[in-house]
């Protein structure tokens, strides 16, 4: 039904002019690019923190004072723990730490090696290391892959010399490291014994960070939020899936994707109006009037021309969907990963986890296509009008 | 078998002046006729060529094939009947110069529905038959002037027409050209097409291939 | 904000869409008053030219309005998140009773076009523009139709309360409410579903004999009852729950994408069907595009009994 042959003419009258040609297909692979990128890495850095959410309890219970958070007391745990839906409680110690003197920004987390559910997050990853016999030298820590490296740079292998908020000196020694899945959590977290995290941040032997609820049936959430909000009216409380709408919110959002649409589409047209507004050269007006006279009707050069602008947006796309799949997870995405890392650098670098949403693939397509094939119509119309008799003279 | 009926062709220009390029152009051409039109340069030849093939609309009058009117009718028929039935040679050759000998030869077929082996099979024995076989895939901007009339002589015949157009086709040729293109001539009669040949050339006259010959001179025709 | 990616890129497309849409609309409402081609006039040979432009933006129309129509849907459905109760698509769409309405509005006019092109074929294959006035005329109430389009969308988009909550497939379906899509799903599958064979065996038989207006009105009850059986009755052996009663989880990964096929073979054996008595109508003129609809629809009927007919196979019992 369709002529190949028209195809294979289009196709050809492409590779003939491909130096006209080349420039939007250049220009149209950049905006690719850079959209895809954007998408990529968004949806990246999204699919970590969201495998990072499944590994999260369902709620944690914040006790808030003047606005901020402070240190929620333990008691609170086992009144929750009574709730009907609610599986366990547990209180957790842990904080940020910043290494005096430098940027790094290490998260530091409690674990009770006699408590089973501090552990049971970790578990599989510190699994290969004898915890329990950590139990008596309160004073070890673990580190995640990332961190260690990071701790290596500033000198600190085997051991760790923190500093306790009232500024006493906390010495810790390697116990190993913890491997993990998620690669955000290695990066800067650190784990050592509740007690010398409540040395270290001066946390109240009675009170907690905050504290974690695991609720088995995600239908009973909400009424337990409620319960629990009711039951202490100065707790925050934060559910996985306020979590997962916020982070959706930022990347959808905030994180540039709509920037990066917007700012494609712009360009998208900007770059049509240059390529469109050049008008058809003299060899393609004498080709056509010689196409028209030896039997080509208008509707065959409408659908060469629309052929032509087909290949071009679609060469456009693949190469560009190439570049950025090498540009953001062979080479990490230089530059572009500002957008998203923003204010708070974290000074580990985060290697990005290849990722192929075919949602967004469309999407990217869906966004540039359309608009090229579009603009293309006027022109493409323009060139089917030519006039045979008066260009063979 | 083709018929014009008063035509006229007038045109106005950019500066709004009307010019009349034909007048009153009436005429009857017969099957496997061989029909000349002489006249100087400037003197609508190529303008009645182009009506007749349906490239132009005439300003009023209209022409016949088959007793079928030609003229007023959409484009996507127009296309079809040059398709179909019409070889155009024209002065320049207008061959498109990047693309190779066949493709230019076979760019009237790539709109119709034979496929690329029925292509082939036409092409070739009219590649040899005009001595072509051994340039088919060259670039024609890099053949000679004879080699590129060949050419375009064999891009009006791969749709094996009955018509046959010729707008001033040895214009630019020097003598030995002009010669084969005679030979040309003879072997489109006794592929027994209808041909209608324009050209100031007097020398055409003076062949016996043509049962008609018309003069044309300011838009207006004359039977010597 | 609900700027979803997907919905930002379905209001691009959509504004593109009603740009060349106005474009053509302009051009159209000149031809359908001055087109005169028999005149050899330097007016009517423009006018001519131009109906090779809105020809082509109209093509490419239909083209964008087959993209934006399932990426409406998805778009709705990437909005569940901001919409208290939505689960998916389907609570999106019906948090606001202009979102059913919206979804069979754009779903006719992709008949609607659909039929235009269709037309437009028929009309080049005249020798005196005989469909040509026609068929601009008809563009024209297209061009209101795409107007509605945009207006429905307005008051959706402001009906869409974030704050409120609404229901997700499990209300909306559920033959006991009385939303739209309830009181449909009232008829008992006793009725139903022979209703629905039988139709198509009437479409099938009115097409394989070349019948234009039983096929016509058969397959627009086909198409009626092809997407409420897939609602009530086929989703359920594809989910293979009987109460999860939804047409939009068929296009998730989850279920193969079957939704991918099943829709537009529905959507297109219907429209190749109706098309003779479309054309009948419209412009007393018929195409034969039988043999389409015959694949289609059988394609689709063959696809959807696949389901209930292997699981009742594997586990001898129907749901």
């Amino acid at each position: 039904m369709i002529n190949t042959k028209l195809l294979e003419y289009a196709l050809h009258s492409i590779r003939r002019r491909f130096w006209q040609r080349g420039v939007v297909v250049l220009i149209f692979s950049l905006l690719v690019f850079l959209l895809i990128s954007v998408f990529s890495i968004a949806g990246s850095l999204r699919g970590e923190l969201l495998n990072n959410l499944s590994s999260l309890p369902e709620i944690f219970v914040q006790k808030i004072q003047g606005g901020r958070q402070v240190d929620i007391p333990i008691d609170h745990a086992f009144e929750i723990a009574s709730i009907a839906g609610v599986a366990e409680t547990q209180p957790r110690v842990w904080g940020y730490y910043i290494l005096p003197g430098t940027d790094v920004i290490l998260t530091i987390i409690g674990v009770d090696p006699e408590l089973p559910a501090t552990i049971k997050k970790y578990e599989q990853s510190i699994a290969h290391l004898d915890i329990k016999d950590a139990a008596s030298q309160s004073s070890f820590f673990i580190a995640g892959e990332g961190a260690a490296k990071l701790l290596k740079q500033y000198g600190y292998e085997a051991t760790l010399n923190l500093y306790s908020h009232q500024g006493k000196q906390i010495v810790l020694s390697r116990l190993g490291l913890f491997i993990s899945d998620v690669r955000m959590e290695t990066n800067d977290v650190i784990l050592v014994s509740e007690n010398s995290a409540r040395e270290l941040f001066g946390t109240h032997p009675y009170k907690a960070t905050d504290i974690v609820v695991r609720i088995p049936n995600p239908n009973e959430l909400e009424t337990v939020k409620q319960k629990i909000q009711f039951m202490f009216p100065d707790t925050r409380i934060v559910s996985t899936s306020d979590l997962k709408a916020a982070y959706d919110h930022i990347f959808n959002y905030r994180s540039g994707v709509f920037l990066a649409l917007l700012m494609t589409t712009f360009m998208s047209f900007f770059t049509l109006v240059i390529d469109k507004g050049s008008g058809i050269s003299l060899d393609e007006r004498r080709e056509i009037g010689i196409m028209k006279a030896v039997g080509w009707s208008i509707n065959n050069i409408l659908t060469i021309k629309l052929y032509e602008s087909l290949y071009i947006v679609l060469l456009s796309y693949v190469t560009g969907l190439l570049a950025a799949y090498i540009f953001v997870f062979e080479f990490g995405a230089p530059l572009i990963i500002e957008l998203f890392t923003g204010a708070s650098r974290l000074k580990p670098e985060l290697t990005l986890t290849p990722y192929i949403d075919v949602k967004l693939l469309v999407l990217s397509f869906l966004a540039i296509v359309p608009l090229y094939i579009f603009a293309s119509i006027i022109p493409a119309w323009r060139a089917s009008m030519i006039d045979a008799d008066e260009v063979m003279r | 078998m083709i018929s014009l009926k008063k035509i006229n062709l007038n045109v106005t220009d950019r500066a709004g002046r009307h010019i009349m390029i034909l007048k009153d152009i009436e005429f009857e051409i017969a099957s496997k006729e061989f029909v000349l039109l002489l006249g100087p340069s400037g003197s609508g030849k190529s303008s009645l060529l182009s009506i007749i093939a349906g490239l132009v609309r005439p300003t009023s009058g209209r022409v016949e094939i088959d007793g079928k009117s030609i003229s007023q009718i959409p484009d996507q028929f127009s296309a079809a009947m040059r398709r179909e039935r019409i070889g155009f040679i024209f002065q320049k050759f207008n061959l498109i110069p990047d693309l190779s000998v066949v493709d230019n030869i076979t760019l009237p077929l790539y709109p119709t529905d034979l496929t690329r082996e029925a292509i082939t099979e036409r092409v070739n024995p009219l590649l040899a038959s005009l001595e072509l076989s051994d340039m088919a895939d060259q670039q024609v901007n890099l053949l000679s002037g004879g080699e590129q009339q060949r050419v375009a002589i064999a891009r009006a015949l791969i749709n094996k027409p009955d018509i046959i157009l010729a707008d001033e086709p040895t214009a630019n040729l020097d003598e030995d050209l002009f010669q084969e293109f005679l030979s040309i001539l003879d072997r489109l009669k006794s592929l027994g097409v209808t041909l209608i040949l324009s050209s100031h050339d007097q020398r055409f006259s003076e062949l016996d291939l043509f049962q008609s010959v018309y003069h044309l001179k300011k838009g207006v025709l004359s039977h010597p | 904000m609900m700027l979803t990616p997907e919905f930002i890129v379905l209001l691009i497309i959509e504004s593109v869409v009603l740009l060349f849409s106005t474009i053509a609309a302009f051009f159209a409402s000149r031809l359908a008053i001055q087109f005169a081609p028999q005149e050899p006039s330097a007016h009517q040979y423009k006018l001519l030219s131009q109906t090779y432009l809105t020809s082509s933006i109209i093509q490419v129309i239909l083209f964008a309005k087959l993209a934006s129509f399932p990426l409406f849907i998805f778009a709705a459905d990437g909005l569940s998140g901001f919409i208290p109760g939505a689960m998916c698509a389907v609570g999106v769409i019906n948090a606001s009773s202009h979102g059913p309405l919206l979804l069979l509005l754009k779903l006719f006019m992709l008949y609607f076009i659909g039929s235009w092109i269709v037309i437009n074929k028929v009309d080049g294959t005249t020798i005196d523009y005989r469909y040509t006035i026609r068929k601009y005329k008809l563009y024209l109430i297209i061009y209101v139709g795409l107007i509605l389009e945009v207006i429905f969308t307005g008051l959706y988009l402001f009906d869409l309360d974030l704050d409120a909550i609404v229901s997700c497939c499990g209300t909306v379906f559920n033959p006991l409410s009385s939303t739209l899509g309830g009181r449909l799903l009232h008829i008992p599958n006793t009725i139903l579903l022979p209703s629905f064979y039988l139709t198509f065996l009437i479409g099938l038989y009115a097409a394989f004999r070349k019948e234009p207006i039983v096929s016509g009105i058969a397959h627009s009850l086909f198409l009626v009852l092809g997407l409420l059986t897939i609602i009530s009755f086929f989703s359920t052996y594809v989910y293979q729950l009987p109460s999860h009663q939804c047409p939009f989880c068929l296009l998730q990964k989850e279920y193969l994408y079957m939704g991918y096929l099943l829709y537009p073979a529905l959507i297109a054996g219907t429209f190749f069907g109706m098309i003779p008595l479309i054309l009948k109508l419209l412009i007393n003129h018929t195409v034969d595009s039988y043999r389409l609809a015959i694949i289609f629809n059988s394609l689709f009927v063959l696809v959807a009994s696949a389901y209930p007919l292997f699981y009742f196979l594997r586990n001898g019992v129907w749901l």
